[in-house]
């Protein structure tokens, strides 16, 4: 895969797991500008059948949710070979403490808090994505040898 | 005694004895007593449902029961009237045996005369009276307790229910600010579109409300977990600037708002402390807004940081109104506001000094304040440098002086078997959250750790139990496999810390020296989790 090819087929997907369509929403029209598609599941059961068929670079998840609470979902992403390499990032309006708690038995890249400085979880997301153009991390186009020579 | 005549009801099946106990109670003058005789049990039931009695005398030996069992035989059906034995038969043993089971006392015939018969009647009646009033008594002090458990019962419930619902109300709010902060900014920097500079400005003002309610929404879990003693701490090394760039961006844009001119003025070189950044952040935010409620347009604040024996101290200085002498004191009371003209939209729950107050305690350090009216106030508080044996010293007399007894404190130590680098790391994020507020953990090396428990060797034995329980939990839920084993072992535990805390100090200064855990077998216990 080379980096001008890349470049070209910049057609990186983050799944955004949220039941309050709002908040996926503003993270769409935040990630478009650095030309990233979202994928938007309104519950555990989608993300993960999103996950499982859109192989997306980067998952961002809610916890509490209808249909498959987030550690449920990152258990499920997290013990899956074909899922296990996307980085997670959690997004809940759960208190710091209780977050940590919680995610101390979880496997996650990174958490924030709602309500977020969306600027920092976008930069973080855009580590991610870089860091997938640099170590030819593979991904859903490497995979379905749409990029490879 | 109220009535001047005393009714006696004599049971003996010896007509004989009877009418010389009648006699001898005739001739006994004041107080009157008037008497009736039954000759047995069933008798003397009839005698009783038909005429009203303040006494009976009774014989041990009627034709049907003899002993301690006639006696019986008439409480299971009479357990009110005053009872005396007056018997033939001289036996201390059978004596005590009717005393026990419901007489007043215990007389023998050939003992009494009318004087002394008369005298036991009257002490038996108040007696009995007493017993009777003990009764009714105890039998209220056991309603009392009834109702007293279930209106703690109740009274558990709704503060488990309120707690509750705090921390949903809470986690609820955050998804719509979220929301709400969001578009609104999106508007405000002209994603959506290009806007007005006035448009700019009242969206901004949007968004720092919205940073209000969410601060709000924080001091509202915050003081329900503090009530409860819930709130955990995770202290660590970090430096004063690490923690301020956290929450900067966001006072400097509700100072833009206010026209406030916010200046930081934080020695880079400062040595590092030791706190839980997240609180000590809190504290920050909530002592600059609280300096900008109080402090009109175009004044001044300014947060500093400077070294101080043991401790770094940050201060909030501004140009405000100024708190009154008097006010002083209560204003790190919850629900207090200073009690000066400040426009209605400044106003909040009065929280907020409360809980950086609590907060800077958790953290090992004190809060202060020194203001002039009219001049400004300085709120400041400290927080221990990131050195292990002054923070132990600092956390034990902190300890000693918020107990009323000296508690006992253990020392306990705790290694990663057979662990990774990072496998380690993980068993530190564990028990970052497994321990206590009031606990205080080192890391000494790579794999172990030193923690102070506060309690005697029993209850730090269930806090390790609950431990390893917590790490099974954690465990069964780990994708990536479970974490290491680790190894506890209670190293020692004084009884009393005011009087050891040189001791204690010195143990954990070993562990610091040597950087790694000096492994003894004395006493050793060691609880293997997983």
């Amino acid at each position: 895969m080379s980096k001008q090819q890349v470049d070209i087929e910049r057609d990186f997907k983050v799944l955004c797991i949220d039941d309050d369509p709002e908040v996926s929403r503003a993270l769409e029209l935040r990630l478009r500008n650095i030309g990233v598609t979202v994928l938007r599941a309104f519950h555990g059961t989608h993300g993960l059948w999103l996950a499982k068929n859109e192989r997306p670079s980067v998952i961002i998840t809610d916890v509490n949710m209808p249909q498959g609470q987030g550690d449920y979902v990152v258990e499920c992403l997290k013990s899956d070979p074909e899922t296990c390499k996307i980085p997670v990032v959690v997004l809940s309006g759960l208190h710091k403490d209780e977050l940590s708690r919680r995610l101390s038995d979880m496997d996650v890249e990174a958490c924030f808090a709602k309500p977020c400085e969306i600027g920092a979880l976008v930069s973080q997301i855009h580590s991610y994505i870089k860091g997938t153009e640099d170590n030819q991390f593979p991904n859903q186009n490497a995979e379905q040898g749409i990029i490879a020579p | 005694m109220t009535s001047e005549v005393i009714r006696v009801l004599i049971i003996d099946d010896d007509p004989q004895d009877a009418r010389l106990a009648g006699l001898a109670l005739r001739s006994a003058g004041s107080p009157t007593y008037e008497y009736e005789t039954a000759e047995s049990i069933p008798d003397a039931m009839d005698a009783i449902a038909e005429g009203h009695f303040d006494i009976t005398l009774i014989d041990l030996g009627l034709s049907r029961t003899q002993g301690v069992e006639t006696l019986e035989a008439f409480r299971r059906q009479n357990k009110r009237l005053p009872v005396i034995v007056l018997t033939g038969l001289e036996d201390d043993s059978v004596a005590t045996m009717a005393l026990q089971r419901g007489a007043q006392d215990y007389l023998f015939k050939n003992e009494v005369n009318a004087t002394t018969l008369s005298r036991a009647i009257r002490y038996a009646i108040q007696r009995q009276a007493s017993v009777q009033e003990i009764r009714r008594l105890y039998a209220r002090v056991r309603e009392n307790e009834i109702v007293l458990q279930k209106k703690n019962d109740r009274l558990r419930t709704l503060y488990e229910t309120a707690h509750a619902f705090v921390d949903n109300v809470s986690h609820e709010f955050r998804t719509p600010l979220t929301v709400i902060k969001e578009y609104v900014a999106m508007v405000r920097d002209g994603t959506m579109g290009e806007i007005g500079d006035e448009q700019a400005d009242f969206l901004r003002i949007a968004e720092d409300r919205a940073d209000d309610l969410n601060t709000m929404v924080d001091d509202m879990l915050d003081v329900s977990k503090l009530e409860a003693g819930l709130l955990s701490v995770c202290r660590k090394s970090h430096t004063i600037n690490e923690i301020a760039d956290r929450v900067v961006p966001a006072l400097t844009r509700k100072a833009a708002v206010k026209d406030l001119e916010l200046s930081l003025d934080l020695n880079r070189d400062l040595p590092r402390v030791y706190c839980d950044a997240e609180k000590i952040g809190r504290v920050l935010i909530n002592l600059t807004v609280n300096a900008m409620k109080f402090t009109q347009p175009g004044g001044k604040i300014s947060i500093w940081a400077r070294e101080n024996g043991n401790d770094i101290v940050v201060g909030v200085m501004d140009t405000g109104a100024g708190i009154a002498p008097e006010g002083m004191d209560l204003i790190f009371e919850r629900f207090q506001q200073a009690n000066v003209q400040t426009p209605s939209s400044t106003k909040g729950f009065g929280l907020g000094l409360n809980i950086a107050k609590e907060l800077v305690h958790l953290n090992l350090g004190a809060i202060n304040v020194e203001s002039e009216i009219g001049e400004g106030s300085t709120f400041s508080f400290s927080i221990p440098i990131d050195n292990s044996v002054q923070v132990t010293n600092r956390y034990l007399a902190q300890l000693s002086d918020s107990e009323h007894d000296s508690v006992a404190m253990a020392i306990a130590s705790i290694a990663a078997i057979d662990a990774s680098d990072e496998a380690c790391d993980d068993v530190g994020v564990f028990l970052d959250y497994a321990i206590r507020s009031t606990d205080l953990s080192f890391r000494v090396d790579d794999r172990r750790w030193v923690i102070l428990l506060p309690g005697n060797r029993g209850e730090t034995l269930q806090f390790i139990d609950r431990t390893a329980r917590e790490l099974r939990n954690v465990n069964r839920n780990r994708p990536r496999g479970p974490l290491p084993s680790i190894e506890w072992e209670i190293e020692e535990v004084w009884s009393g810390i005011r009087e050891s805390r040189e001791e204690i100090t010195a143990r954990l200064n070993t562990h610091v020296v040597s950087g790694s855990m000096a492994w003894r077998n004395r006493e050793r216990e060691v609880c293997k989790a997983v």
